[in-house]
């Protein structure tokens, strides 16, 4: 199975090469397919954790919706404060659009990571997370949460989260 | 004592005045002047913003807060035993006993000696219900003393006897306490010898106040330097700093739990420790340096991925959290205790990642060393229905219950998992020859987190076992699940498994001759029905098996229970039946439990002319019914007996000969 998708991901890639060249390095053109494609967007993960390693949690996200791997799109202060408990790092959500996305999983998870956000249209993204699992019987949470230039009003974000398995 | 209900209005109406007056200062000579005015003496035990009822007392200047627990309440008798009154009110009364042992309790100088008891009451009393028959009782009872019963702030159950103890400002000061006891009907019951400042005194059935509100009346009059309250709580076995949290050894109603939802620890310690057992974790590695952890050590590790045998191979946090709870050092004052704690703890690595290649084969190696280096059980807090299942990891598995402990069998232990929307258990927790455990809360219901998390079930679990907010060991310093060295809140199936390994090596501890199908036999059914869960025998055994119990979907067969595993049960009944008929005839039987449908045994046979049939059944105390039937003649037999400690059962019947054809007289002598 593993092998299988390794063999698939490089053929993907290798697809993604050739067309970066046909591209001859133009910026990339959401008109072009934005659907499948779309262009990266720049982020910038942002964590409550912000501290020294190893120190309690000074803050953590609550009150959050209970619903299995769910994003948030939260542009104002008010917002996020409804989600937050402790102290957090300070965001400018005049200028910028904060990103939660989090789920529930009846394993341990091994780690999380965040494999791009794309825009696909002028009001259209997509974030794909990755996580790697393990097979340890302990209900356990992940979050992501990304920082990146205001988003329009009417922008809708797609979670797209894989686990492996 | 009397009149609670009435007393606390008049308390909390008094409670301003009697405040104003005390602190006013206005008294030359305190005793006569609080003496005289005895009623405005009365302090604010009781009162409350907005009239909600709160109960204190002082412990250095500081006013310790309690709750009414409405389940409980203490009774003070000059007998040893209650009225039909009283007892009939409640649900179960505890030993009667005495402040000094068995000797006789006395109350002070009117030289009556007493016996004191607890009293259970039904749950879910309202704290008004709860007050109005603690008052009825004592109204209806002249020569009983009555007092509520309360929670701390950590939910744990404090009892208040009659007793409560006054230090005097000055040794001068005897006559000031005499005369103010007396003035509220109480009695000095002695001082003490080594600090003779420091008096213990009584309430007495003529007294208003509890000896809560005597003892804060005393104190709050300014007469004394302290009046402190004689509170009960139930002893723990074990002294380590986290004993109190960890509800699933000891469930007292702590933090909203339901007393008694626990796997009976305490009960079970004084036979068993888990001496001389090996417990493998098949996990991520343990910190076998843990503090807690360390004496318990094994000497022998094996690391799956690397095949090493170094020690330390830790490769993720679960393996310490898991460890902690099968075998965390208990009495060291620290931390937490294991529900085995003298057993040796074997750390089997590997990370469990679901990234690894290779790993049916890594798991299965790690098993098979295990069983195969002396683990007499082993705990798996892993599983996944599709990226595990399969031949390779069943066949090291059926290795382990088979060959290991000498081809007595090792237990295996396997949690069910968490997932939703897919509820059924995980493989291998689905395989019949693992012991598969669910979660449950502090409440005894079935654990579920969120919408997304929860105890798997189905027709393969087993049983259930603590698994929500569990208080273990984590990885020393910046590593683990927190900065400290312990886990308040462990969870999942993951918590659970590890506590019935435990009760397993706790089994084996005592009786190391058992097989492991035997201590499963006992784990399921010993467990404890939790009553949110209707238990339904819908199984029909086939002959000569002994194993019918009844279980719920969602919990299997109850609350896995160590005390009733370790029990020296079953006892032997000795079934005959003759056939005194002229023809060969067959027979159905069925012996069953009356108290709830746990048991059933089922056989057929065929006997000839005076035939007996014999069978030897294995029962736990109780109330059976033995159904037989005659086939072709359709004559039933029933019969109602109960075992004590065994017994032997001989039914006759009696055919062709006799018109019409009959059972003779069920014959039962119990042991």
């Amino acid at each position: 199975m593993k092998k299988i998708s390794m063999l698939f991901c490089a053929g993907v890639l290798m697809s993604a090469l050739g067309a970066a060249f046909t591209a001859c390095n133009n910026e990339p053109n959401e008109t072009e397919d934005p659907e499948t494609k779309g262009v990266d967007v720049s982020f910038t993960e942002y964590s409550l954790e912000e501290g020294v390693p190893g120190e309690e949690i000074s803050a953590r996200w609550v009150n959050l919706p209970d619903e299995n791997n769910t994003l948030l799109v939260i542009n104002s202060d008010e917002e996020l404060k409804k989600y937050v408990e402790g102290d957090y790092p300070e965001i400018d959500l005049t200028k910028h659009t904060l990103l939660l996305a989090y789920g529930y999983k009846g394993t341990e998870i091994h780690s999380v990571s965040v494999e791009g956000l794309r825009k696909l249209s002028e009001s259209k993204y997509k974030l794909n997370v990755e996580l790697v699992m393990t097979f340890a019987t302990r209900p356990d949470a992940w979050y992501v949460a990304l920082i990146t230039d205001k988003l329009n009003e009417n922008s809708k974000v797609e979670l797209n989260v894989s686990d492996g398995l | 004592m009397k009149n609670i209900s009435k007393r606390i209005f008049a308390l909390a109406a008094l409670c301003t005045a009697a405040l104003l007056f005390v602190f006013s200062g206005c008294a030359d000579d305190p005793l006569e002047n609080n003496l005289e005015n005895s009623d405005e003496l009365t302090i604010a035990t009781r009162g409350g913003d907005g009239g909600s009822p709160y109960y204190f007392y002082d412990h250095e200047g500081e006013k310790i807060y309690l709750s009414l627990n409405t389940e409980h309440a203490f009774f003070s008798a000059v007998e040893p035993r209650l009225s039909a009154d009283i007892t009939q009110r409640g649900d179960k009364a505890v030993e009667f006993q005495s402040d000094n042992g068995d000797k006789k309790q006395h109350a002070g100088k009117q030289g009556v000696n007493r016996y004191s008891t607890e009293l259970s009451f039904e749950k879910g009393l309202s704290d008004e219900q709860y007050l109005e028959l603690l008052a009825d009782i004592g109204r209806q009872n002249k020569d009983v003393l009555v007092a509520p019963y309360f929670n701390d702030q950590y939910g744990s159950k404090i009892g208040l006897s009659n007793f409560f103890y006054v230090k005097l400002k000055d040794e001068n000061d005897v006559a000031l306490l005499e005369k103010t006891a007396t003035q509220y009907d109480c009695v000095i019951v002695s001082q003490d010898e080594f600090m003779p400042l420091w008096f213990t005194l009584s309430v007495t059935e003529a007294s208003e106040l509890t000896a809560l509100e005597s003892a804060n009346l005393f104190h709050e009059s300014g007469l004394f330097v302290a009046g402190e309250p004689d509170l009960m709580a139930d002893i723990a076995l074990s002294n380590d700093l986290y004993y109190a949290q960890q509800w699933g050894l000891k469930n007292t109603g702590q933090y909203g739990g339901m007393s008694g939802v626990d796997i009976k620890a305490e009960q079970a310690w004084p036979i068993s420790t888990g001496q001389n057992i090996i417990v493998a974790l098949i996990d991520q590695g343990v910190d076998l340096d843990h503090p807690d952890l360390v004496a318990n050590k094994h000497s022998l590790s094996f690391d799956c991925q690397t095949g090493g045998t170094a020690l330390q191979s830790i490769r993720g946090n679960h393996g310490t959290a898991v460890a902690g709870i099968i075998g965390a050092v208990m009495n060291n004052t620290s931390g937490i205790a294991g529900v085995a704690p003298n057993c040796k703890l074997m750390s089997i690595s590997h990370s469990l990642s679901s990234s690894v290649t290779n790993i049916r084969q890594q798991l299965a190696a790690g098993i098979n060393w295990a069983w195969q280096k002396g683990a007499h059980v082993i705990n798996c807090s892993w599983g996944h229905q599709t990226a595990l299942s399969g031949s390779y990891i069943t066949d090291a598995i059926n290795n382990a219950t088979t060959k290991g402990r000498g081809n007595k069998g090792c237990v295996v232990v396997f949690s069910s998992g968490n997932d939703l929307p897919f509820t059924t258990v995980k493989y291998p927790a689905t395989l019949p020859n693992v012991i598969a455990v669910g979660a449950v809360d502090r409440t005894g219901t079935r654990s579920i987190w969120n919408s997304s998390q929860a105890s798997n079930y189905g027709p393969e679990l087993d049983v259930v076992a603590p698994g929500t907010d569990i208080y273990t060991t984590d990885r020393q310093g910046s590593v683990g699940y927190t900065s400290g060295n312990y886990d308040p809140s462990f969870g999942g199936t993951s918590a659970a498994a590890p506590h019935v390994a435990g009760v397993a090596a706790l089994i084996l501890s005592e009786y190391p001759d058992l097989t492991s199908s035997e201590v499963r036999y006992r784990i399921v059914k010993t467990a404890q029905k939790l009553p949110s869960y209707a238990f339904t025998n819908p199984y029909t055994n086939p002959p000569g098996t002994l194993l019918s119990e009844a279980r719920n979907a969602e919990v299997g067969y109850g609350l896995v229970n160590a005390y009733a595993a370790l029990s020296p049960v079953p006892y032997v009944l000795y079934f005959e039946l003759i056939n005194a008929n002229e023809q060969w005839k067959t027979f159905l039987i069925e012996i069953q439990s009356t108290d709830g449908g746990l048991l059933s045994y089922q056989d057929s046979f065929t006997l000839s002319t005076n035939q007996m049939y014999t069978a030897r059944y294995d029962l736990f105390p109780g109330n059976f019914r033995v159904s037989a039937y005659a086939e072709t003649d359709f004559v039933d037999c029933e019969y109602n007996f109960t075992v004590v400690k065994g017994g032997s059962l001989r039914l006759s019947y009696f055919g062709n000969s006799n018109t019409p054809p009959y059972w003779g007289s069920p014959w039962f002598t119990s042991n």
